[in-house]
C-alpha cells in the first residue's frame, strides 16, 4: 500500500511537470557550459603558459559544475524532493541504466571520479593502453588526447578502472624527456657523459632550473646512454628531444666516438 | 673621486655597490600598480583604452626636445663617478696585495653601465684590460687566450664582460669554465670579473664553484633619480629646468629653490624608478623619450651659452600613461623568446652567432629579428643585435611569463 501511495504522489508531480521550465534548464545548462568553454579557450590563448594548465583544467570541472546544478533543478522541479522520491528516482535509475548502459553509466562515473581525483586534466601528456598524447578534452564520458603524428584518440574513462594510466607531466610543466644514445664501448665514458650532459645544458629548449641526468649502462653490444632533462613547455618535447640528438650525434662524432649498430641481419654488433 | 656622491636629503650614497641580495627593486605607487593590473586584465579581452581627460598641454602642441638639450637633461651618465664609487667600495681589498679572495665580481643588469664602469675603472686603477676571445677562440676552448694578454706580467686585471667569453653552444662553455676556475684558484693573480646579470644567471648554472664576492649597483629608487637629474640639471651657466607634467601641470621634479606644495609634485620619478627595477640607464633613455617642450621656448645652443641670466625653462613631461613602449608582437611565440633570450644571455649577438646558437634556419632568425626590430624591442648596432632598452621590460615580462630564465634584478 505504502509503495502504490509513493508512486501515487510521484505521478502526482509528474502531472505538474513543467516542460518549459525544464527546457529553460536544459538550454540554459548547454549554453553555460559553451560559453564557458569558449571563453576559457579564448583566455587560454591570451594567458601565459603557467596559467594555462589551470585554466584547461577548469572547463571539465565547470562542465560537470553545471550538469550537476541542472540534474538538481530538473528533478526539483519534477518532484517533491522528498527522501522516498529520490530513493525511488535512484532505484529506477540505477536500474534502468544500470543493465542497459552498463559501460555508459561507467564512463560517466569515472569521468566524475576522474575529474574529483585529477588523475589527468586538459594539457597533461599520458598514454592509456599505448596511446601516447596532449589531453584536449575531458568529456562526461571520454577523454580526448593528440597524439604527436596529429591524431585525435578516444579513450573512456572507464579505462581507467583497470589499465594503467602513464601521466607524463600530472598537471605541472615538468615533463621529463629521454633521449638515448647507443656507442661502441671503445670510448671514455665520463667524457661522453659530461658532452651530453653539456649538450642538454646548452639547449635553447630547457628547462635549466630542472636537473639533468645522464645514465649510462653497459651492454653486450656496446653502451647506452640515456640523456634525461626537461624541457621548458611539454608541447615542445618531440623538438626538444630532436635537437639534443642532433647536437648529441654532432658533438659524439667530432669527438670521434662511434655510435654501436646492429647488423642488417639482426645480431647483436660483436 | 669617491662615492660619496651624496643627497643632502638621503644618508645613503648616490651610487653605491653592494651585494647581490641586498638589491632593492623600488617599489611603484600603490595606485599604479592596481592600475597596471587592470589594464593588464582588460588586455585580456582586448578593449579600447578609455579616453583621457583634457590634458593641460597638448602633446600634438608640444615639440621634441633637442638633441642638445636632451643631452643636457639626461645625458650618459658619467660612468667615472661609479667607477669612483666602486674603487671606494672595494678600497681594502685594491689595498692588499694579498687577498683572501683573488677575484671580485660586478653583476649588472642590461643598461645599468656595469661595462662601462669597469672599462673605466681599469684605466684609473692602471691594471691590465682583458679583451675578449674570438667566437673561434669560445669555440675552441683556447686556453691561451688569457696567455696571450701578459700573463707573465702578473699584474692585476679587469675582464669587463664575461659573457663576451662563452657561447651557449655545446662547445662554448669549456672555456668560460676554465677561465672561472683558473681565475678563482688565483692562478691569474688579482683581478675583477664584469659580468652581465642574464649571462651570470646562466653562467652560474653551468659553472659549479664557489662564487667570489659579488656586487651590484644599488637601485636607482626615486630618490636617487631626484638627485641624480638635479645634479645634471643644474649646469651652470644655462637657464634652470621645470619639469612639469603635460597633463596637469604636477612638477616631475621640483626645483629646491620653489617650495614643493604638497599634492603638487607628480608621482612619475617614483613610477620610473620601479618600471626600470632601478636602473639607471634603463630611467634615463625612458625619460629622454617622454619629454616634449614648447617651440617658443627653444633657444638654440648658442644662445642658451649667452644668455646665463633667463628664467626657468619648462620641459614637459609626458604622463606615464600615454609613454609608448615598444611591445611584442600579439602572437609572439617560440621563435621570438629564442631569439630575445638568446640576446638577453649574451648581451647582444651578431646574425651569424644567433643562427649558429638556434635551432632556427637563418631565414627564421632573419624574420624573427626584423619582425622585433620592427616594432622596437630589438636594435642593431654595428651588426650587434641587442634587446632595445625600451623595449626591455616587455621582453623580460614575456620571457619570465613563459618560464625561461631570468635574471634576479
Amino acid at each position: 500500500m505504502n509503495a502504490g501511495g509513493d508512486t501515487e504522489i510521484l505521478l502526482r508531480s509528474l502531472a505538474d511537470i513543467n516542460v518549459l521550465i525544464i527546457a529553460v534548464i536544459v538550454l540554459g545548462t548547454w549554453a553555460a557550459i559553451a560559453l564557458s568553454s569558449r571563453f576559457l579557450i579564448y583566455l587560454i590563448t591570451r594567458v601565459p603558459g603557467r596559467s594555462r594548465i589551470y585554466l584547461q583544467s577548469l572547463i571539465p570541472l565547470l562542465r560537470l559544475l553545471f550538469i550537476a546544478t541542472a540534474v538538481v533543478l530538473i528533478v526539483t522541479s519534477v518532484f517533491d524532493p522528498t527522501i522516498e522520491n529520490i530513493m525511488i528516482l535512484l532505484g529506477l535509475f540505477g536500474l534502468g541504466l544500470g543493465v542497459a548502459f552498463k559501460d555508459y553509466t561507467s564512463s560517466l562515473l569515472a569521468g566524475v571520479v576522474t575529474l574529483y581525483e585529477g588523475l589527468y586534466r586538459p594539457g597533461d601528456w599520458i598514454e592509456i593502453n599505448g596511446a601516447y598524447g596532449r589531453v584536449k578534452a575531458i568529456n562526461m564520458r571520454s577523454a580526448e588526447i593528440v597524439t604527436p603524428d596529429d591524431t585525435v584518440v578516444v579513450i573512456p574513462h572507464l579505462k581507467m578502472w583497470d589499465q594503467l594510466i602513464f601521466n607524463a607531466n600530472d598537471g605541472s610543466q615538468n615533463l621529463q624527456c629521454s633521449v638515448h644514445f647507443y656507442l661502441q664501448p671503445q670510448h671514455d665514458a665520463a667524457l661522453v657523459r659530461q658532452l651530453l650532459y653539456d649538450v642538454a645544458l646548452t639547449s635553447i629548449y630547457l628547462q635549466i632550473t630542472l636537473p639533468i641526468n645522464v645514465v649510462v649502462a653497459e651492454k653486450p653490444w656496446g653502451t647506452h646512454y640515456r640523456l634525461k632533462a626537461y624541457p621548458i613547455e611539454p608541447k615542445e618535447q618531440f623538438n626538444f628531444t630532436t635537437d639534443l640528438t642532433i647536437r648529441g650525434k654532432a658533438i659524439l662524432s667530432k669527438q670521434g666516438i662511434d655510435f654501436a649498430a646492429i647488423p642488417a641481419w639482426g645480431e647483436a654488433p660483436q | 673621486m669617491t662615492s660619496k656622491v651624496v643627497d643632502k636629503n638621503i644618508s645613503e650614497p648616490l651610487m653605491q655597490y653592494v651585494p647581490i641580495a641586498d638589491y632593492q627593486r623600488p617599489a611603484a605607487p600603490i595606485t599604479h600598480n592596481a592600475r597596471e593590473h587592470l589594464a593588464s586584465f582588460r588586455r585580456l579581452f582586448q578593449r579600447r583604452k578609455e579616453e583621457q581627460e583634457a590634458p593641460l598641454k597638448v602633446k600634438e602642441n608640444l615639440a621634441a626636445v633637442p638633441p642638445y638639450l636632451l643631452d643636457r637633461i639626461a645625458p650618459t651618465p658619467d660612468w667615472g663617478a661609479f667607477a669612483d664609487a666602486l674603487r671606494v667600495n672595494l678600497s681594502a681589498w685594491l689595498t692588499d696585495d694579498n687577498p683572501l679572495e683573488p677575484v671580485v665580481l660586478i653583476v649588472g643588469p642590461p643598461n645599468s653601465g656595469n661595462k662601462e664602469t669597469l672599462e673605466v675603472l681599469v684605466e684609473q686603477l692602471g691594471w691590465r684590460l682583458l679583451r675578449p676571445p674570438t667566437p673561434e677562440q669560445i669555440l675552441e676552448a683556447d686556453e691561451s687566450w688569457v696567455a696571450g694578454q701578459g700573463e707573465e706580467e702578473k699584474r692585476p686585471w679587469v675582464l669587463p664582460a664575461l659573457e663576451d667569453i662563452y657561447l651557449r653552444h655545446v662547445e662554448g662553455i669549456t672555456l668560460v669554465r676554465q677561465f672561472l676556475d683558473d681565475a678563482l684558484s688565483g692562478k691569474l693573480g688579482k683581478g675583477i670579473i664584469g659580468c652581465d646579470s642574464w649571462a651570470w644567471a646562466y653562467i652560474s648554472r653551468i659553472w659549479r664553484g664557489r662564487i667570489p664576492t659579488t656586487l651590484t649597483l644599488q637601485s636607482f629608487d626615486e630618490k636617487k633619480l631626484t638627485t641624480h637629474l638635479r645634479m645634471v640639471a643644474h649646469v651652470s651657466g644655462t637657464r634652470q629646468l621645470l619639469f612639469r607634467q603635460s597633463d596637469n601641470g604636477k612638477y616631475v621634479l621640483p626645483l629646491e629653490d620653489v617650495d614643493a606644495v604638497p599634492g603638487e609634485t607628480s608621482s612619475f620619478l617614483q613610477i620610473l624608478g620601479a618600471h626600470s627595477r632601478g636602473i639607471i640607464g634603463l630611467a634615463l633613455e625612458i625619460l629622454r623619450g617622454s619629454l616634449l617642450t614648447e617651440p617658443s621656448e627653444n633657444l638654440p645652443e648658442e644662445d642658451q651659452i649667452k644668455e646665463p641670466g633667463l628664467p626657468h625653462q619648462t620641459v614637459w613631461v609626458i604622463p606615464w600613461n600615454q609613454i609608448e613602449f615598444p611591445s611584442l608582437p600579439g602572437d609572439a611565440g617560440i621563435d621570438e623568446a629564442f631569439v630575445l633570450h638568446t640576446l638577453l644571455v649574451h648581451n647582444g649577438l651578431s646574425l651569424e652567432l644567433l643562427t649558429l646558437l638556434l635551432p632556427l634556419s637563418s631565414h627564421q632568425t632573419r624574420e624573427t629579428l626584423y619582425r622585433l626590430e620592427e616594432r622596437g624591442v630589438v636594435v642593431v648596432v654595428q651588426n650587434v643585435w641587442r634587446v632595445s632598452a625600451l623595449g626591455y621590460m616587455a621582453v623580460r615580462h614575456f620571457l619570465h611569463n613563459n618560464s625561461y630564465l631570468v635574471d634576479q634584478f
